[in-house]
């Protein structure tokens, strides 16, 4: 009986009857409708506002790398072994800083014939020597004479009695 | 499309289709289909046809959500106004019903969200306010049987606004016996059978706080 009795309730909670002029009321608030055009106009200017910012970064020239290593600490720790006109200052920004450019490989170098045979003269070879030989160096051996040792013999100590008027008859 | 015959569409249609829209689910009716196209084309009389359908279910739809009948008839409003807006988009893939009725619950809930006073209403349990028990029908002639029964009434009804948001809002739409399960289930973007399982979990929590 309680399921019927909730599902009842339940039921009437809702169970409201539309108003009459319910219809009359939205069939007199529909207004014209967008355009199908209207309604894409934000992403289309999206879109084309999104393609010049990408077709500007495209167009515009790529700024000069810079190294990877910052020229103040180039400048540090190489101030010992560069000349001083080749020192830079850490906060020079206005110098320009060059790409660096791959060097390319060195061209066959032209030599002449006499140069050519002077590269390619031959070493004299070096006559098969006697074999070394060596002296004994080993030294001949020691002879240290045993220590002896006596008993030391200690003496009593004698001590002369102090004489009283010697000494200021304290 | 004149008023008279869109006006006869319409009233055929409301003694023809049963409560629970369910066997027309999937398919739409000739005569609906010649609305919406009407409507779709421009024709505000077409639509006033289609108002004339499904306001009642709108009602409810958003009453069940909301709990005050204020409330629901401006969401009703603005659902069909919606509705009218994006009416050139509907493609069919669902039935003009159930697409007007997910407009709806999430015009109500949106209301719902934006005013606060819907929490306040289920604490306080005032009963001139959201769900009132006070209109409901006497049960009886008897006036101490109907007194008894007013009185359960009123303690399944406080037991219901007592129910969390999702029990309550599913166990109000399946007991209406306006939608079936796979309407609720569209509507709510959830799967049947946690819709079933709600209103089952709903029903016993209710009962648990009734006499045997």
């Amino acid at each position: 009986m309680n399921g019927h009795l909730i599902d009842d309730v339940a039921r009437r909670m809702t169970d409201v009857a539309p108003p009459a002029e319910l219809r009359a009321r939205i069939v007199a608030r529909l207004g014209d409708r967008p355009a199908p055009w209207r309604a894409w106009m934000p992403l289309a200017a999206a879109a084309a506002i999104v393609t010049a910012i990408v077709g500007v970064s495209v167009a515009r020239p790529a700024p000069p790398r810079r190294t990877s290593t910052p020229l103040a600490a180039l400048s540090q720790t190489t101030a010992g072994n560069l000349p001083a006109a080749a020192l830079i200052p850490a906060n020079n920004t206005a110098m320009p800083i060059k790409p660096i450019r791959k060097k390319r490989p060195a061209r066959p170098e032209a030599i002449s014939a006499a140069e050519a045979a002077w590269r390619a003269r031959a070493i004299p070879a070096i006559a098969a020597l006697a074999p070394l030989t060596t002296d004994e160096i080993q030294p001949e051996s020691l002879t240290v004479p045993l220590l002896e040792l006596k008993p030391l013999v200690t003496l009593p100590v004698i001590v002369a009695p102090i004489d009283a008027d010697a000494s200021g008859g304290r | 499309m004149s008023t008279e015959s869109v006006t006869a569409i319409a009233a055929d249609l409301l003694t023809a289709l049963p409560p629970a829209d369910a066997s027309a689910e999937g398919r739409e009716s000739a005569e609906i289909r010649t609305l919406i196209d009407a409507a779709r084309a421009g024709d505000r009389e077409a639509f006033g046809g289609l108002v004339v359908l499904n306001e009642r279910v709108v009602l409810r739809t958003a009453l069940a959500a909301l709990g005050s009948r204020e409330d629901a008839e401006d969401v009703t409003q603005e659902a069909f106004l919606v509705a009218w807006q994006r009416l050139p988009g509907f493609r069919g893939e669902s039935t003009f019903r159930t697409w007007l009725l997910t407009i709806t619950w999430r015009k109500a809930l949106d209301r719902r969200r934006a005013r606060r006073r819907w929490w306040t209403r289920l604490a306080s349990g005032s009963a001139d306010e959201g769900f009132s028990l006070d209109v409901l029908p006497e049960p009886g002639a008897d006036p101490e049987r109907a007194a008894v029964a007013r009185d359960l009434s009123a303690r399944v009804g406080a037991a219901i606004n007592g129910l969390s948001p999702r029990l309550r809002d599913t166990l109000l739409l399946a007991t209406s016996g306006e939608f079936s399960y796979e309407q609720i289930s569209q509507m709510l973007s959830t799967p049947v059978g946690t819709i079933k399982w709600r209103v089952a979990e709903a029903r016993r929590i209710v009962k648990l706080g009734l006499p045997e």
